[in-house]
């Protein structure tokens, strides 16, 4: 299985208890933002707020249900014309993903090709690799200045074997909960989008931060992701990640 | 007007330095002009469409397009490589947020159960090279998918692509214009042609760069040639020659100071203030020459001129100034530019006139040989014969012209408004061949958009939408619309194989959902706004007068009305509706600037005359607008722009007939019986007249070799303004003077200068 990725996951960043030392070196901090725990399962509603620069804006409410970065099925709550439709992405063991989604106005289950992951989720800044996060082992790291608090800024620069489609990113990890406060994505010398994420709090035992925002720098859109109604580690049915429970 | 004399000659070298340094101070200000060529400076300051286009852009992210079209076999391994490429530096180019051409175009399919969306010309088989066959599928695909319907990426006979390049806001549209041509150019080798605002406006300013200087030299060149004719001595033709370049000077460096930039029909201005000016310099130095002919010394002369003629010459420069300024109360920024700039030059040309000039005549020794205007000549007989004539035949002369009038007022209600702004350019040049062949690919180059308020989701409401898209399209004038409908018949068809739109608003919303999860979410958002309570219909339309675009108005209107009923708030906006309120607001700055004008110049030479003087003078005026305006309606030649000008530029050019009726007045205050009055009056002052109306035309008859459509076609009817004022004040006015002002004091309200002088 691939190592779990932690660094811009949607649904859980998570941090151990508060560390007594700080860190010198990059290789630490991202080791140590690597150890902090994570749920095995994860059940959540998302409320999603898409915002173009001109300030309209669309919300959906999703019902989520993940295990691991492996396996997740998200439907669609509200608004009521799309209410019922359903995605689910699944791991093959070879690495590769399957994403596939319900409608149910047409009773028909779609794929998406896999070489897509790039592209929007449902229209949000979001992307569909931003939401399966990204893995720390395709980028190299270094530590560029700690900061009061502190706070770590990081720039990570994808290895040559990477598919990553950056240039680079710029985190910064704050020291009391390892979860980046903030993601700058860069192309071309530019960055390009920026994550930020807040109202982190204790939930059953693991540090979240319930509410995620991307900023697409280029179009002047930005999306929100807030998690509520969150239950974690209760085992989930295998039949809940089937094309079966994506129609019913 | 002693007082002026008094300062002029004692003070010359003052104020000659003190002009000399304004005027160099003014010419780097006026050297700094700049130029406003883009389409949207042309715009009424109040336009509702042009509101709504903002409000469209804002929403929809609509922004001004470069179209064009290249030539070749397209759909050829070479022939796609070449226009990825090309694609590619456009999409680079500094202000370029978006292109569209077959190298940009999207492929949506069903392969085995997935739904595949990406780029038609696939990056990875341009690396490998493409081949026929797929080059071939590629035509295919673009002449079945309902994606591309409506969209001409490439002609139905392979012959012709097209690229849409989106500029971003604010940018100079003419430099981009200027890019991309030259970036076609270097990578396209065929034949390619431009057309939308940007190439306009980067037209328009080529135009602006090369007019003004041209005709600004042919004017004073023609200026030139008529004073030496009159004056016959250096110093006769070099005077106003200086008087009229420090008007120019004067006006355009004020101009620059006040923040404004030259645009097209701004060049109309300098060329009416060189005019103006040496009219003004020709009544004075006329003057001048005859007293010194007379046996007056030189400073004796010029008091003379200053206090007779220059009283004219004052009233006569105020009213022009007050006639331009009539301008300023325009909603087109073009407009009040050349009010501007032509009132302030005017009024600069006066000041030279009346400080600047007589200064110079004082410090200049008085030429060896003066010519007597009054002397017997060619000139003077035909005066004779003239006012003889006049005097014997006054009832035919008020006759003819009131049937002439008569003509010309039936005429004036033929005349057909056109803005359009592709009829400023040559019909046979570069700029309208090169739109003409966009459009005859693409089936128009004028962007119009319908913004259709309303649930967006309903299929009722779609169903509308589409019906209402292809019987706009159906229009003569209109080219293919594109709009959500053909992304979700597509989506609809490559999902389900039925060519029709989804049947439900679930259906629609969920086909709309998943094309969000695997299209570009920034397709989605040029046609329908996130929540989907707006839609918008894209077409492009051909270039038309605005009398069609008026009648397109109300077409679309009432499509709409029975697509739509009650289901959605219709609004439309775009170029040719645009152009089509430019008329309106030409229409209005007409009759005002028109009547006020008229108004201001009564009141201005009535000031120190008498109002039914005044009056009896404009009369001229009136009788030549009528004709000017009768012409354009006889010979089936447009209101625009620069036409809708000619009214007030005929009273700004033809005030000068308030000096024979001054000089009517003055011999009449002598004791000559009107008949005698009036042929003195002519014989005195009909040689300036006349040679102010042959400079006038000079100066005018410059515009005839302006780029600029609507100018060139001013400049031949300013001649003929020109002409119908010399007559008519050579003729019509003092015949009207024997009817209307035979006592025309009356109830005179003399000036203190004149009755000393008397």
């Amino acid at each position: 299985m691939r190592k779990p990725a932690i660094i811009t996951s949607l649904l859980l960043l998570l941090a151990g208890s508060a560390l007594a030392q700080t860190f010198t070196t990059a290789q630490d901090i991202m080791d140590a933002v690597s150890a902090t725990p994570e749920p095995v399962t994860l059940q959540a509603t998302l409320d999603m707020t898409i915002t173009s620069a001109n300030g309209q804006s669309l919300s959906r409410t999703l019902r989520m249900w993940s295990e691991g970065d492996d396996r997740r099925v998200i439907k669609f709550i509200a608004p009521a014309d799309i209410a019922g439709s359903g995605f689910l992405s699944l791991e093959r063991p070879d690495g590769s993903s399957e994403n596939m989604i319900y409608l149910p106005a047409l009773d028909r289950v779609r794929r998406i090709a896999g070489g897509q992951q790039g592209d929007s989720f449902f229209g949000s800044d979001f992307s569909y690799s931003d939401m399966t996060g990204i893995d720390p082992d395709e980028y190299s790291h270094s530590l560029l200045e700690t900061r009061d608090g502190p706070t770590y800024i990081i720039e990570a620069v994808p290895l040559p074997d990477s598919e990553s489609p950056w240039e680079r990113l710029l985190l910064e990890v704050p020291h009391d909960t390892l979860i980046p406060a903030r993601v700058d994505y860069y192309l071309n010398g530019t960055a390009v989008r920026t994550l930020t994420t807040s109202d982190v709090s204790k939930v059953d035992g693991y540090l979240l931060a319930r509410e995620r925002r991307m900023d697409n720098l280029l179009s002047g859109s930005h999306t929100l992701i807030r998690q509520s109604e969150m239950t974690l580690d209760e085992d989930i049915p295998a039949e809940v990640f089937s094309e079966r429970f994506l129609r019913r | 007007m002693k007082q002026l004399a008094h300062l002029v000659l004692n003070r010359s070298w003052a104020v000659i330095i003190l002009f000399a340094l304004i005027t160099v101070l003014l010419g780097f200000s006026a050297s700094r002009t700049g130029t406003d060529n883009t389409t949207h400076a042309l715009y009424p300051d109040h336009s509702v469409v042009a509101a709504l286009q903002d409000e469209i852009a804002a929403t929809f992210g609509q922004r001004d397009m470069l179209l064009v079209v290249t030539e070749g076999e397209i759909f050829t391994p070479a022939g796609l490589s070449a226009l990825h490429d090309l694609t590619l530096a456009l999409s680079r180019l500094e202000g370029a947020t978006n292109v569209t051409s077959v190298a940009t175009a999207r492929r949506m399919e069903d392969d085995d159960g997935f739904l595949v969306t990406g780029d038609l010309l696939d990056a990875e088989a341009l690396a490998q090279g493409l081949d026929q066959e797929q080059a071939d599928e590629i035509r295919r695909y673009l002449s079945t998918s309902p994606l591309y319907e409506n969209v001409t990426l490439v002609s139905s006979d392979g012959r012709h692509a097209t690229l849409i390049v989106e500029l971003e806001d604010g940018i100079d549209a003419s430099e981009f214009a200027r890019s991309v041509d030259d970036t076609v150019r270097q990578l396209w080798d065929g034949p390619y042609a431009l057309a939308g605002q940007a190439f306009t406006s980067m037209e328009l300013q080529s135009i602006i760069k090369r007019d003004l200087p041209a005709l600004g030299a042919t004017a004073i060149v023609l200026i030139l040639i008529f004073l030496a004719l009159n004056f016959r001595s250096v110093q006769g033709t070099l005077l106003p020659f200086v008087q009229i370049i420090t008007g120019v000077v004067w006006g355009m460096g004020l101009f620059q100071l006040l923040g404004h930039k030259l645009m097209a029909l701004t060049v109309i201005g300098p060329i009416a203030v060189m005019a103006v000016g040496s009219s003004f310099a020709l009544h004075l130095l006329g003057r001048y020459y005859f007293e010194l002919a007379r046996g007056a010394n030189k400073q004796q002369a010029i008091r003379l001129m200053l206090m007779e003629t220059g009283l004219g010459v004052m009233i006569s420069g105020f009213a022009i100034a007050a006639a331009m300024s009539t301008f300023l109360l325009s909603d087109l920024a073009m407009v009040r530019g050349l009010g501007l700039i032509s009132a302030l030059g005017v009024l600069s040309a006066l000041l030279a006139s009346m400080l600047f000039l007589p200064a110079l005549l004082n410090v200049l020794p008085v030429p060896r040989r003066v010519a007597d205007t009054e002397s017997p000549g060619l000139i003077s007989g035909f005066l004779v014969w003239l006012g003889r004539t006049v005097v014997r035949r006054r009832r035919a002369i008020l006759s003819v012209s009131t049937l002439l009038i008569v003509v010309a007022v039936i005429g004036v209600f033929r005349i057909v408004p056109n803005t359009s702004i592709i009829a400023f350019f040559p019909e046979s040049g570069a700029t309208r061949t090169s739109i003409g062949k966009v459009e005859q690919v693409m089936g128009g180059s004028a962007p119009i958009t319908v913004e259709v308020e309303g649930d967006i989701l309903d299929p009722v409401v779609l169903q509308a939408l589409e019906r209402f898209q292809q019987q706009a399209s159906a229009l003569d004038v209109v080219g293919p619309g594109q709009s959500i409908a053909n992304v979700l018949r597509a989506l609809h068809l490559t999902l389900t194989g039925e060519n029709s739109l989804p049947p439900t608003r679930q259906g629609v919303a969920q086909e709309l959902l998943l094309y969000q999860s695997s299209g570009e979410i920034s397709e989605l958002q040029r046609f329908v706004t996130l929540d989907y309570s707006k839609a918008l219909v894209r077409f492009t339309a051909k270039a038309m007068p605005t009398e069609r675009a008026a009648q397109l108005q109300q077409e679309l209107i009432g499509l709409a009305r029975d697509a739509f009923g009650e289901l959605a708030i219709v609004q439309i906006a775009g170029q040719p509706l645009l152009e089509y309120e430019i008329e309106q607001a030409m229409r209005r700055d007409f009759l005002v600037s028109l009547t006020l004008a008229i108004l201001l110049v009564i009141i201005i030479d009535s000031f120190v005359r008498s109002f039914r003087a005044a009056a009896v003078t404009v009369l001229v005026l009136l009788v030549t607008i009528a004709l000017q305006y009768g012409i354009l309606g006889w010979a089936g030649l447009p209101l625009n722009l620069a036409t809708m000008l000619m009214g007030a530029l005929a009273i700004g050019v033809g005030d000068y007939a308030i000096h024979l009726t001054v000089r009517y007045m003055e011999e009449r205050r002598h004791g000559l019986e009107p008949e005698a009055a009036v042929q003195r009056a002519l014989f005195t002052s009909g040689r300036q007249i006349l040679f102010t109306a042959l400079t006038l035309g000079a100066g005018f008859s410059a515009l005839v070799f302006a780029d600029f459509v609507p100018v060139k076609t001013l400049g031949s009817l300013m001649l003929l303004t020109v002409a119908l004022v010399g007559v008519s004040t050579l003729t019509l006015l003092p015949a009207a003077s024997l009817w209307l002002l035979r006592n025309p004091h009356s109830r005179a309200n003399r000036s203190p200068e004149v009755s000393t002088h008397a």
